[in-house]
């Protein structure tokens, strides 16, 4: 820590912390805020509400459950808005609690009524999940690690084989690794305004896509002090399309820009989806003019947006079709949505996790709507017992929706596992897995979901799921520690990143990595496992950051040890050999107290190998012969 | 007990786990909203109000986030907040509602109290990022992300503020 930095902690060393704010006079008052709770969350008994009455509606054939079918129904009228009806050529009218506006008036009035909204959630929102991404072809190159293999996620680094796509703040610079020594031949930089940065990139054959946050600053007339400014900003999503042929640099093709914090996107062909979030400050008639957000600085109509009472916040996704990059194809908005994204190849789902005070139940709201080049609807919602852990736990394969969640409720949790049809009825479910356990990595492979739960020790579960209305426990194998992430190998294979803990204390002590063998479910084995030294995988916490190519047999990954003075942050390269971990390369990577983890990527493209990692003033890239016991063959840095 | 498991028993209603895993960060988080706020009445309201939130919501921490991060981050959100209000009401904020009351910082020795008195004059911004170093541990692109700020101007104004107090030394 810097000197200065020190100074200050120790000036603040010996601060009196209010008798009021010690842990006794806190649990005490939350003891009382429990028992007085009657109401908390209002909305959420009105999901849970709307959401009988999409069923009961769907009973008595009310209901339209396929997107595209059109009803002959006229418009609503007023009074008819809890009716499930679907308007020619628009958006399906309800799912959930949510109903589409009739006007931009009904919108504004479903704004919370507080001046200042107490926004407890406080939740980013974090996307994802996976299923079946592990193809053993061999590639020539590595491409980002993706949940769902056609679905394609953005990432800071992209790579066509040939060059290196490498974004920093304020530019993608563009580097040729044909041969041993790179070289950056071209720079993509965007005009940004002051408080601006590219997020992430996409990139297809000569086409660069730069996700960006712009934040427009607004400086009032009124005194503001200056020290708030960034409070009022607001924020716009930008999406720009560059010609990128000849590797010499970038022609823009098109922009959009749309309002909100940017949440995730995807690529699914060539079409980019862009998930965004607004919050209201309050409800003051400037900020209700306001929450009808814009795209290319068009209000969207109140007929894409679907609402609710008293909302906080505000979804916003938009779709666009990359030939037409100055435009979108569609867009949806949720008013009070707090949620998570998993996207799979046919459905968008939304989902949210929470806990009923009254009754003292942990649920998961989802709500489901399709995608097909670029139009989306919604579908249908429905509500499941406990809450979704892992993001790679909720998985949909030909329209089957597989849920995992560990449920809360009891004194002992519980796991279960949901199989839903495409109208999120459900087909068939398993409770009652690993009592007082607690789901911590999931995979659905084909016909078997594999989790892992975790108290003390770390089970690896198989799953049959072959007959979704019948799942059926397959096997189980223990060991010590647990994995937080799951990754196919090759067809028999299962590697699991994580930790390894002491059995009877449960504190950590060290990475571990662990190769099941799932050739036969019902006789799971560990091959073998590696436990190094550290406090933190990067790839444990984020699925982008681990490199996992049975093709090529590597596996990659960084380890953090906060333990000594200095920090250490080190690469780690393993190759699978029959029936034990290999290790082929560890680099101490230089660190210091900006850097991050998650920011560093390692790939492969023909016989080269790279890691790319930040460092104190900028990105560095350094490459490795993979032929050759991978000798360092070069380095470049990236200002 | 470990984190993992206060966080596991705190999500289903433990007041205790829940307490326990306060008591392992309450210092912290009065002392970033006391640095950043400079009222102990605001800073004390700030992390009692975090607190409640955190408890109703601890049910939506997902299993990948530390307690202290998300709770850190509640903080954040809350004395901006407060800060907003300050603007709203045209608050004010100066040295009477902060001051250098030894009651409050504890610690009356001359340097300390000189580099307090620097510390606390920087924007508010700048305390706000330099109190995320300091007391949660946050890196740049952390706090750029929170303070939804470039990473380049949390850097700059980091570096500026260091200057400035060196200078005033």
């Amino acid at each position: 820590m810097h000197e200065v930095y020190k100074q200050i902690e120790e000036s603040m060393e010996n601060v009196e912390v209010p008798e009021s704010l010690s842990p006794e006079n806190i649990k005490k008052k939350l003891m009382e805020n429990k028992k007085k709770k009657q109401t908390f969350k209002r909305h959420i008994v009105e999901i849970a509400a709307a959401i009988a009455l999409v069923i009961i509606a769907g009973g008595t054939g009310i209901y339209v459950k396929s997107a595209n079918k059109v009803t002959e129904q006229k418009a609503l009228t007023a009074g008819q808005d809890t009716q499930v009806v679907e308007v020619a050529n628009g958006k399906k009218e309800t799912v959930g609690a949510y109903h589409l506006a009739k006007s931009y008036d009904e919108i504004y009035d479903s704004i919370a009524k507080s001046e200042y909204i107490n926004e407890p959630g406080e939740k980013e929102f974090v996307a994802e999940t996976v299923e079946d991404t592990a193809t053993s072809n061999q590639k020539e190159y590595s491409t980002t690690n993706l949940q769902v293999e056609g679905v394609d996620e953005s990432d800071f680094v992209k790579c066509d084989g040939k060059y290196l796509f490498v974004q920093t703040d304020e530019k993608v610079s563009i580097i040729d690794i044909q041969s041993k020594s790179m070289k950056t031949v071209a720079t993509v930089k965007p005009n940004l305004a002051s408080d601006s940065e590219i997020l992430d990139i996409y990139m297809d054959k000569n086409r660069l896509y730069l996700v960006i946050q712009e934040r427009d600053v607004q400086i009032r007339d009124d005194d503001i002090s200056e020290d708030i400014q960034y409070i009022d900003a607001s924020s716009n999503v930008i999406l720009q399309t560059y010609d990128i042929t000849g590797r010499a640099g970038g022609k823009l093709l098109g922009t959009v820009r749309m309002d909100g914090q940017y949440q995730t996107s995807r690529k699914v062909g060539e079409y980019i989806y862009l998930f965004t979030e607004k919050y209201f400050y309050d409800s003051t008639e400037k900020n209700k003019q306001e929450a009808v957000p814009e795209i290319n600085n068009e209000k969207i109509a109140c007929r894409d947006v679907y609402i609710q009472e008293n909302a906080t916040n505000e979804y916003i996704v938009a779709s666009v079709n990359v030939n037409n990059p100055s435009e979108t194809v569609d867009q949806m908005v949720l008013l009070n949505a707090d949620m998570q994204l998993y996207m799979g190849t046919e459905s968008i789902y939304l989902y949210a996790g929470n806990y009923d005070w009254n009754s003292e139940k942990s649920y998961t709201d989802i709500a489901k709507f399709s995608y097909r080049d670029g139009k989306m609807n919604a579908v249908n919602a429905t509500s499941v017992q406990g809450t979704i852990g892992d993001r790679f736990a909720i998985s949909e394969s030909d329209g089957v929706l597989r849920v995992l969640t560990t449920d809360w409720t009891r004194s002992e949790s519980e796991n279960r596992l949901y199989l839903m049809d495409e109208n999120l009825k459900t087909l068939g479910k398993l409770e009652n897995i690993a009592t007082g356990e607690e789901i911590y990595a999931a995979r659905y492979i084909g016909d078997i979901a594999y989790f892992i739960t975790y108290h003390n020790t770390d089970p690896l579960f198989a799953v049959d799921i072959s007959d979704p209305e019948k799942p059926k426990m397959l096997g189980q194998v223990e060991m010590t520690g647990f994995s937080d992430y799951l990754h196919p190998y090759g067809e028999n294979l299962l590697l699991g990143i994580g930790y390894e803990t002491d059995p009877d204390t449960s504190m950590t002590e060290g990475v571990k990595i662990t190769m099941f063998d799932i050739s036969n479910p019902t006789e799971l084995k560990i091959m073998d496992s590696v436990k190094m030294k550290g406090d933190r995988c990067n790839a444990a916490d984020d699925y982008k950051c681990a490199l996992v190519d049975a093709g090529r047999n590597i596996i990659g990954f960084v380890v953090s040890d906060y333990s000594q003075e200095k920090e250490s942050m080190k690469y780690y390269l393993y190759q699978w050999k029959k029936d034990h971990f290999d290790r082929l390369l560890v680099e101490n990577l230089e660190n210091n107290y900006l850097n991050l983890d998650t920011n560093i990527r390692g790939l492969y493209a023909g016989n080269q190998f790279y890691i790319i990692y930040q460092t104190e003033n900028g990105y560095e890239i350094l490459s490795y012969d993979m032929e050759n016991n991978y000798e360092k063959t070069d380095k470049l840095k990236i200002y | 007990m470990e984190e993992r498991l206060l966080v596991k028993r705190a999500k289903h209603g433990d007041l205790d786990a829940f307490a326990e895993l306060y008591g392992k960060v309450y210092k912290k988080l009065y002392q970033y909203a006391l640095c950043t706020l400079r009222n102990p009445q605001d800073a004390e309201d700030a992390v009692s109000e975090a607190v409640t939130d955190a408890f109703e919501t601890i049910g939506k921490l997902q299993k990948d986030e530390a307690f202290s991060a998300w709770i850190y981050r509640i903080v954040v959100n809350k004395c901006n907040r407060k800060m907003r209000e300050y603007y709203i009401q045209k608050e004010e904020l100066t040295e009477e509602n902060g001051g250098q009351d030894s009651c409050v910082w504890g610690d009356t020795r001359e340097e300390y109290m000189e580099v307090r008195q620097t510390f606390l004059s920087l924007p508010k911004e700048d305390r706000m990022i330099i109190g995320m170093h300091i007391f949660f541990g946050y890196k740049t692109k952390e706090i750029a992300a929170i303070l939804k700020m470039n990473e380049n101007t949390v850097r700059s104004k980091e570096s500026r503020a260091i200057q400035k107090m060196k200078k005033e030394k």
